[in-house]
């Protein structure tokens, strides 16, 4: 995971991305000693959710940096105003919950750094099969949720929380577990042990990282088993036939009337917005659901900025077939209401 | 799309690993193969198989449709075996041999235990006492079910302790003929003759005689 996302230090998990956000925005509060952290006002409302019972709790502000009403990409002018040196960190994702690839996300890190701030990045495991790790742009502390190359969707859980970063000060401030390679006393086999375990059973509790220092050993097991089987080529396969099938499916739903898809101006991977112009989201849905086809998470009532929208995603378990008959069927319920 | 996020390192490393060999599958690597055919003084893997009479050998292709990946081969197999109606979409009224009847969850639970999934036969049995005591437990609930003095641990299927049963009648009495009914399931039927027929042959010591699934009626009871 280390290699794949460019960090030092990756831990051996935690439980799952939001908790992954939170731990990170934390150790950024505590190695700067700063209290403001910068999200994208685009970030899923169940993480931000999770986020702000980490923070709140000790003290940590949350600010929203809004988003390019064009493009979906973090709106640069209004990061320039609340990027600041009472800045502990600025969090953002790659791609972000709308599925943008925000083209300024390489340089995001460095902007951050020349405020004394840290850059805090989400990534998608299986898009560094193409994308560079938020390592290689700089990115002091990673997250991601695991549950895509570890388990199925399974109602939703459980999940795997990934976390690295890079530099001493940070990593004595990881939270969790760290397996670490050594030999045996006479040096002469290789033997692990956990190298730091800096949670409140085994330290004094004050002094504790966290107290959720859980890890989820099998289902890392898993994304290892996963991420060592397919090898860089599988990735980058996987990488490239998800991004094509989203833009299949993109190229399919521009052309049904009465759909703006995708709702921005960018690049995506795996999911895209879609807006509804004259019906309501959720309501598509239901009509979708009826015909046998689940359709994205509806975005209206949590971004009311978008109008009625949608959040569609594709996958490489997404056939073409399933795209047609989704764009067949959204001509029909549009034509119809 | 965005050239900056795109990894040109990765795109390096990805072109060193050959397509059709696996990292974790050592004879996916055709050097690898060599050095292994070097090992055993093979020339080719073909050679392996040169004991093989050619007019056994299947020589076309086999009649596999090609897939690129795992996840290819699944969709078609699932396809397959959705058209399946199992007993849990529709009722059920076929029985004659394998029966739909309830099997409490601990059953499952219990012997997916990889103590007693994995063990085939203890062939260190004294280091295997549980699954040695479950085996025990097995033949003597049987045992008194069936008001017989032994039982064994098991065979195959019921058919074939059939099949065993013949033989061991006609082992221990010396004689070579054995009553069915006319009504005997025709599949149970079928594995009992391949027990009992070949045993007309006389393949060891001279004397073995045909042990005839014989009654009046069997040899015209089959459809």
């Amino acid at each position: 995971m280390a290699d794949l996302t460019g960090m030092e230090v990756v831990n051996s998990s935690l439980y799952d991305g939001s908790n992954a956000i939170g731990e990170a925005v934390r150790m950024a509060a505590r190695s700067t000693g700063r209290r403001k952290i910068l999200i994208p006002k685009s970030l899923h409302p169940d993480r931000l959710s999770v986020l702000r019972n980490y923070s709140e709790p000790s003290g940590i502000s949350i600010e929203r940096v809004d988003y390019d009403k064009e493009t979906g990409s973090l709106d640069m002018g209004d990061l320039e105003s609340k990027l600041d040196n009472a800045t502990a960190a600025l969090y953002y994702e790659v791609p972000s919950f709308f599925g943008t690839l925000d083209p300024e996300a390489t340089r995001l890190p460095d902007k951050c750094h020349s405020q004394g701030a840290l850059a805090i990045v989400a990534f998608d495991p299986i898009s560094l099969g193409g994308l560079k790790g938020p390592g290689d742009y700089n990115a002091d502390i990673a997250v991601a949720e695991g549950q895509s190359i570890s388990t199925e969707m399974n109602y939703g859980g459980p999940l795997l929380g990934i976390i690295g970063c890079r530099g001493e000060t940070l990593v004595r401030q990881l939270p969790g577990r760290i397996i670490g390679k050594t030999t045996t006393l006479d040096g002469k086999s290789p033997a692990y042990s956990m190298v730091l375990q800096t949670r409140e059973q085994h330290i004094r509790r004050e002094r504790a990282t966290s107290n959720i220092c859980t890890n989820e050993a099998l289902l890392a097991i898993g994304a290892a088993v996963y991420l060592s089987l397919l090898g860089p080529h599988g990735l980058k396969q996987l990488f490239e036939t998800i991004k094509t099938k989203t833009e299949y499916a993109m190229m399919k739903l521009s052309q049904v009337p009465g759909l703006t898809a995708p709702r921005f101006k960018s690049h995506f991977y795996q999911e895209f917005v879609v807006g509804f112009n004259r019906s309501k989201a959720s309501e598509v849905n239901r009509r979708l659901l009826s015909e046998g086809i689940h359709g994205g998470k509806v975005l209206s009532a949590e971004f009311p900025d978008l109008g009625e929208s949608s959040l569609l995603c594709v996958t490489e378990m997404t056939s073409q077939e399933s795209i047609d008959q989704l764009s067949e069927k959204l001509k029909e319920i549009l034509g119809g209401i | 799309m965005s050239t900056q996020l795109l990894g040109a390192e990765k795109e390096a490393s990805v072109q060193k690993v050959n397509k059709n060999s696996h990292p974790f599958i050592p004879n996916t690597s055709e050097s690898i193969r060599r050095k292994m055919l070097e090992a055993i003084g093979v020339g080719s893997i073909e050679e392996l198989y040169s004991d093989i009479p050619s007019e056994v050998r299947v020589s076309h292709p086999l009649k596999i449709p090609a897939f690129n990946s795992e996840q290819e081969v699944l969709t078609h197999i699932e396809a397959l075996l959705s058209q399946n109606q199992s007993t849990k979409e529709i009722p059920t009224f076929l029985g004659a041999g394998i029966y739909n009847h309830y099997v409490p969850a601990a059953v499952k639970a219990i012997v997916s235990r990889v103590e007693f999934q994995t063990a085939y036969t203890p062939y260190q049995a004294e280091i295997s006492q549980g699954l040695l005591q479950a085996l025990f437990e097995f033949q003597s609930i049987i045992a008194d079910l069936t008001g017989m003095e032994v039982v064994n641990s098991s065979l195959y299927d019921g058919s074939n302790a059939i099949g065993e049963a013949v033989r061991m009648a006609a082992r221990s009495t010396g004689r070579r003929k054995i009553l069915i009914p006319k009504c005997l399931h025709p599949d149970r039927l079928s594995v009992l003759r391949n027990y009992s027929e070949p045993a007309r042959r006389p393949t060891r010591p001279t004397k073995q005689r045909s042990l005839r699934a014989s009654c009046k009626h069997c040899s015209s009871s089959s459809q």
